[in-house]
């Protein structure tokens, strides 16, 4: 059945008139150079990421003791899992090519809850983290597990920055949080009205 | 079948500004979106499986990133768009012909709708079928007529106004 209405072909008529400017092709061929070099760009992040949380392990596992080596291990696990799941979440973007745009209006919200899920989590996950480390800072220190490694004015330092930069990220993904549901409430209010 | 960027653009360059110009009425923001469309379809061209025609898969995929657009400047919360369409709308409307006057109120008027009936009626208005438009909307066929009926006659009205 094609959509033959006088009315509608009048509307058509105007619609297909409209003065049209194309993207010249060398345009489009930057452009796309440009996102092929982010993606892989992203990819090698993702990679650096674990990389410098397992170098880090590699390091720090030979001069410590039984205590740190234990703790150190807990950290890695948590945060290795942690940042793959993030990864995995990040890299599971929504095709366009595959649904009809009724339930890519959907999968866009859902997509936009899931952005919100995460940063819940990270904020949520930030404070156990913090205290590991922070469990681990001292008891490498009290044990005397690292050469070197005393209770003064650095290790104060070094525990209030562990504690400072926690309680950053927590805050950061609060407002973040704040931020992404006042777009998922618009992109709501602009998708579900009829 | 398209092999480069250039048989892309002469194919469906003009088509998919049009879709774009329904969804922005800044210029510069309008090739920047016909961009991401162009992008998007060159990158799944490779998926398609000829389940439906090339135009009607071209068409679904120019929607949703237009729709992605939407959540994109939702996100950037850009130069207030009520203001540009504005701007747009008069700027234009004294210095044109009386059809390019009749174009922008009709361009006006879409930007206007929600965003399902606009899909709908611009995909009539490109002469999609019933089937076609059902199939990139997920649309079953008496839901696309009621939604173009109903559409056409408020867009047919706001024309009408605007000509007294």
């Amino acid at each position: 059945m094609k959509t033959d209405n006088h009315s509608l072909n009048e509307l058509g008529n105007l619609w297909q008139n409209q003065p049209v400017s194309s993207p010249s092709s060398s345009q489009l061929k930057k452009q796309w150079q440009m996102h092929r070099q982010l993606q892989q760009l992203s990819i090698v992040g993702d990679l650096l990421t674990l990389l410098v949380i397992v170098s880090m392990t590699l390091y720090f596992v030979p001069r410590l003791g039984v205590f740190g080596k234990s703790w150190m291990l807990v950290i890695l696990l948590t945060t290795t899992s942690i940042t793959s799941y993030f990864i995995y979440l990040r890299r599971k973007s929504i095709n366009p090519a595959e649904s009809a745009t009724s339930s890519y209006h959907e999968k866009l919200i859902q997509h936009a809850q899931a952005v919100i899920r995460i940063r819940r989590a990270s904020q949520y996950i930030t404070l156990p983290i913090g205290v590991l480390v922070a469990i681990l800072h001292i008891g490498i220190t009290l044990l005397g597990e690292l050469p070197g490694a005393q209770l003064n004015m650095s290790f104060m330092f070094t525990l209030l920055g562990i504690v400072g930069l926690c309680l950053l990220i927590y805050g950061w993904n609060a407002w973040q949080i704040k931020r992404k549901q006042t777009e998922l409430e618009t992109l709501r209010r602009l998708l579900e009205e009829e | 079948m398209i092999d480069n960027f250039e048989q892309l653009i002469d194919q469906y360059g003009a088509l998919i500004y049009r879709v774009s110009s329904s969804y922005e009425a800044n210029e510069h923001l309008r090739q920047e979106l016909t961009q991401e469309m162009l992008l998007a379809i060159w990158q799944s061209l490779k998926h398609f499986r000829a389940h439906s025609s090339l135009k009607t898969y071209i068409l679904r995929i120019a929607h949703n990133k237009a729709v992605s657009h939407i959540a994109y400047q939702v996100k950037r919360k850009s130069a207030s768009d009520e203001h540009l369409i504005n701007l747009a709308h008069s700027t234009t409307l004294e210095e044109h012909s009386d059809q390019q006057q009749q174009i922008n109120r009709l361009l006006h008027a879409i930007r206007a709708l929600p965003v399902q009936p606009r899909q709908v009626i611009t995909l009539a208005m490109e002469g999609l079928s019933y089937k076609d438009i059902g199939q990139v909307c997920g649309l079953d066929i008496n839901h696309v007529g009621v939604i173009i009926k109903r559409t056409r006659e408020q867009l047919a009205e706001v024309l009408k106004n605007e000509n007294r």
